[in-house]
């Protein structure tokens, strides 16, 4: 296995050393890597099953203060990645305190979505590896999310595409005044 | 819950309403019946279930005690089995499959309702997850005071080297201007590249950042790279 034999002393370690040792490696051996780490490097795994109790655990604040717990589902809540995976398929207003997970080969996504009208919360995680592309991957995420949601709530979710589209109004251009 | 709790509410007063129209209607009598009594009219309920329909005279004690144990117990049955009836997991998990036999890839779900501790599931790999469980972990150990501050060297903290994305974070006032207002700012961009007939990396940069284009985003790269490579130049490694 190749490696680092000389590195500078931990002190020196940064964002970009590690940048350029990953550029540097050749892209069969990156390859290579990544497909130990996915199937056989045990360290950064887990289960479903422990990450959707991890969740419920976090939401029940079993895990941390009241206000380190309100202020990491608050952060998962504003999360920008992964617009396609749970959330995708929920109404809008939806509250999702989420996290995802990507590598080549992996797509996951493991969140806590709020019922409406005080339905509670589902601690959902999903895991996804090995598909065939990445939006069928997120697909899957999304309609497991959907349809969770649609069997907790009892109210069907509103099929993609028949949503009216917003409809801009153009702004009115501005009229010129006349000189007298 | 609380509408099936409702609904089972309202069918249990609805019953017993039933029952108690039905008796108050003075049409309906209980004890054997007597040679003397004059011939019955055939019973009608008014409410209540399976009242719409005449009962025979002679079984007429039968068929009102079967009623009113109808009208007694058919609400309860109904309220208790609506109060029961919430929707069988099964039924979830059967969709969970299809939905998973339907995708390509190796799939894990794992689905909990917080309050109820109700679920389903059915390894992966964590990727990036491992984040929330680790700021947990961080919180917690700040929390009990074992936290410290970690030393991030210098190169990490120049906003030149930031992802562009992260611009807005610890740009310039003028830049988080121009990220707040990136239409403009594209627009001041264009107007800028017409004018000049080239464009920077620093402009590309702004451009990404205001959704730009993609050869935008791959000049950045490769500036970054080279930025990287000059940086580290004197550093042994191997790979």
């Amino acid at each position: 296995m190749d490696g680092v034999t000389d590195p500078p002393p931990q002190a020196q370690w940064t964002l970009e050393l590690q940048r350029r040792l990953i550029a540097e490696v050749p892209q069969a051996a990156l390859r290579d890597a990544r497909a130990r780490y996915t199937r056989e490097d045990p360290r950064d795994t887990a289960t479903a099953e422990e990450m959707a109790r991890f969740l419920a655990r976090l939401q029940l604040a079993d895990l941390l203060p009241q206000h380190f717990t309100d202020f990491l589902l608050d952060l998962m809540a504003h999360v920008k990645t992964g617009p396609g995976r749970l959330k995708a398929l929920l109404p809008r207003d939806t509250v999702v305190a989420h996290k995802t997970g990507t590598t080549v080969v992996v797509t996951n996504d493991v969140g806590i979505i709020t019922l409406p009208e005080n339905g509670g919360h589902l601690a959902l995680a999903v895991f996804v590896t090995n598909g065939r592309r990445v939006p069928e991957m997120q697909r899957t995420i999304a309609q497991l999310a959907g349809t969770a949601f649609e069997f907790f709530t009892g109210q069907p979710l509103p099929r993609p595409g028949t949503a009216k589209p917003a409809v801009k109004k153009r702004a009115a251009p501005a009229r010129r005044l006349k000189k007298p | 819950m609380s509408k099936r709790l409702l609904f089972a509410a309202l069918i249990t007063c609805g019953g017993i309403g039933g029952r108690y129209s039905a008796q108050e209607s003075g049409r309906v009598d209980f004890g054997p019946r007597r040679a003397t009594d004059p011939p019955a009219a055939p019973l009608y309920l008014a409410r209540g279930g399976f009242g719409d329909r005449p009962c025979e005279v002679s079984r007429r004690w039968i068929c009102e005690t079967a009623r009113q144990l109808t009208h007694l117990l058919l609400p309860l049955v109904v309220a208790i089995t609506s109060i029961g009836s919430v929707p069988d997991l099964s039924t979830l998990e059967a969709k969970f499959d299809r939905i998973v036999s339907a995708s390509r890839g190796q799939v894990g779900v794992a689905l909990i309702h917080v309050e109820s501790g109700r679920g389903s599931r059915s390894m992966g790999t964590s990727a990036s997850r491992w984040r929330a469980s680790t700021s947990c972990r961080c919180a917690r150990a700040a929390d009990a005071g074992v936290a410290r501050a970690a030393v991030i060297g210098s190169p990490d903290r120049d906003r030149r080297e930031r992802h562009p994305r992260l611009l807005h974070a610890v740009a310039t006032p003028s830049e988080r201007w121009r990220h707040a207002h990136r239409g403009r700012a594209s627009r001041a961009d264009d107007h800028r590249e017409r004018q000049h007939g080239r464009r920077c990396v620093d402009e590309g940069r702004r451009r990404t950042c205001s959704g730009g284009t993609a050869a935008a985003g791959a000049r950045i790269q490769r500036h970054q790279r080279e930025s990287i490579r000059k940086a580290t130049s004197g550093w042994k490694w191997t790979a």
